[in-house]
């Protein structure tokens, strides 16, 4: 019995080591850049998925350390419809790209809304726990906006990979560069940056690549929480949840014997 | 083990479990307490009746925030609208919510558990600043009748019942109280005498034994806090990631040193023992 015990304590945090490798492994994924030549010092990606399955990627280029995922939202062209929430809640996104083409409850009990997804460092999409005024990405993050029924399954965008190439920055000295686009700038909504772009950031490339393909080979509601971090820290908790799980059970198998 | 060691573990195992809504953090937490309490626990302590009280804590916890609480976009149960609070949605992520913060009430309980299960009473109050010292002492004695009270009620009521009384009325109810509060009064007429025949407020408090302070306990009282401060600077500087499932779970997003911090509260189960 104290033998089965004691494997017991070494196979959980080995089994929970593996887990953890493979979900790192298979996290990895092709990417494919669209934009060639940056114009700003950093990037941010902005992946937005209609309700219909349309998606728009748009790679946003701004200057400073980070950037606020509505600032990215606004840089990037696209038409947007925005509500004051106030200082405290700050500002909800109500429309995006004429979606929905006209409303008067910013976020409805019922029916769609813009959900708000944050990829950190390329890794896979979480949902935000704060408003798109509030988050702060920094460069290689990605923003996805999905358009979300809230009804059925609740799958995140299509992967970022691919949104903005992974080159190196372009120095700092173009921090006063009017925003432009230099990437193809077949997307049906988007506007030239220059309407109401912030001072530092703007479009780098823009493209509509393949819609999504289907729902059943996208992953499921429940995603994972953030990129590498997350899994090496996971792997962690695990192992050390594990061992502590064991020695509390040796330590009852010892107190059952005496 | 020195108590002032094990209050500072305590305090910084409370401070980790409830700075962060992250489950992760808090299950960790709970294991190193649970170790900790299992480990180092007076012999003639039973623990039986703490786990059983956590456990319908965290089930209360799960059952409210499920109830009422119908924001998530997995809803497992419809309850019918019309019913008052719980009528409407009931959603896996509430059920989520609910658990993380049973876990985070279990693993802040059994945080400070050890400053009872463990510890002697009077080396507690031992512990204590000299400030605190009286303030401390009348404390411990107060907390100290409750169970005398509690014993005292049962063999009166056993009594009175040997009598014929009978519990059913409220009105015959102070047969039972007034024989209870003069019995509590008097014994704590009694313990006070005692406590003045042995000096008690004549001057500072005298000890059997010094409180040392030995490597281990120095460690413990060092690494403990500072494994909370650096948790807490990560927590307020956004290094550590809070949790929120609403409105759609997803994994918690788990940071390494987050994870290191919570399993230096694993210290006390390698340096000391019982």
């Amino acid at each position: 019995m104290g033998r089965t015990i004691l494997r017991l304590t070494l196979a959980v945090p080995l089994l929970a080591a593996g887990i953890g490798v493979t979900s790192t492994v298979a996290r990895v994924g092709p990417a494919a850049p669209l934009c060639a030549q940056a114009a700003f010092a950093h990037r941010v990606g902005l992946v937005v998925e209609h309700g219909d399955g349309r998606v728009l990627r748009v790679c946003v280029g701004f200057n400073g350390a980070s950037v606020s995922a509505l600032g990215v939202l606004e840089a990037s062209g696209l038409e947007t419809g925005l509500d004051s929430y106030g200082p405290s809640l700050g500002t909800a996104i109500c429309q995006i790209d004429d979606e929905p083409p006209r409303y008067t409850d910013c976020l409805p009990a019922s029916g769609s809304y813009w959900v708000l997804f944050v990829a950190r460092g390329g890794g896979p999409w979480s949902d935000s726990a704060l408003g798109a005024s509030t988050v702060v990405v920094t460069a290689g993050d990605d923003i996805g906006f999905r358009y979300d029924p809230q009804a059925g399954a609740d799958p995140p965008p299509p992967s970022p990979s691919g949104t903005c190439p992974a080159a190196t920055p372009a120095p700092a000295t173009h921090s006063n560069t009017p925003a432009r686009s230099t990437g193809p700038s077949s997307v049906p909504g988007a506007k030239p940056a220059a309407a109401t772009p912030p001072a530092t950031a703007g479009v780098l490339g823009a493209s509509t690549p393949a819609a999504r393909p289907s729902p059943a080979t996208e992953a499921p509601g429940i995603a994972a929480g953030a990129g590498s971090p997350l899994n090496l820290g996971l792997l962690l908790a695990v192992v050390g949840g594990g061992a502590l799980l064991g020695l509390l059970a040796v330590q009852g198998s010892r107190r059952r014997r005496r | 083990m020195n108590p002032r060691a094990l209050a500072a573990w305590s305090f910084a195992g409370m401070t980790i479990a409830l700075a962060s809504g992250n489950p992760v953090y808090r299950v960790l937490v709970l294991l190193c307490a649970l170790n900790v309490v299992v480990m180092l626990r007076r012999p003639d302590v039973r623990i039986r009746g703490l786990f059983v009280a956590l456990i319908v804590a965290g089930c209360i916890a799960i059952v409210v925030t499920t109830l009422a609480s119908h924001t998530g976009d997995h809803a497992f149960l419809t309850l019918p609208s019309g019913i008052p609070v719980i009528g409407g949605p009931l959603t896996i992520e509430a059920v989520l919510f609910g658990a993380s913060t049973g876990a985070g009430i279990a693993a802040a309980v059994l945080a400070a558990a050890p400053l009872s299960l463990v510890l002697e009473p009077h080396a507690l109050v031992d512990a204590l600043p000299t400030a605190l010292a009286r303030t401390g002492a009348a404390i411990g004695t107060a907390l100290n009748l409750i169970p005398g009270i509690a014993r005292s009620t049962v063999e009166i009521r056993d009594a009175q019942r040997m009598r014929g009384w009978r519990s059913r009325r409220v009105r015959e109810w102070p047969d039972l109280a007034v024989p209870v509060v003069l019995t509590a009064l008097e014994g704590s007429i009694t313990l006070a005498e005692a406590m003045e025949a042995r000096g008690y407020g004549s001057g500072a408090r005298t000890h059997y034994t010094e409180q040392v302070w030995r490597p281990p306990d120095v460690a413990v009282a060092v690494l403990a806090p500072l494994a909370a401060l650096l948790f807490l600077i990560c927590r307020i500087t956004g290094v550590i990631a809070d949790w929120y499932p609403f409105p759609d779970v997803a994994l918690p997003a788990v940071d390494v040193i987050g994870v290191l911090c919570c399993l230096v509260l694993a210290l006390p189960l390698v340096v000391w023992r019982r």
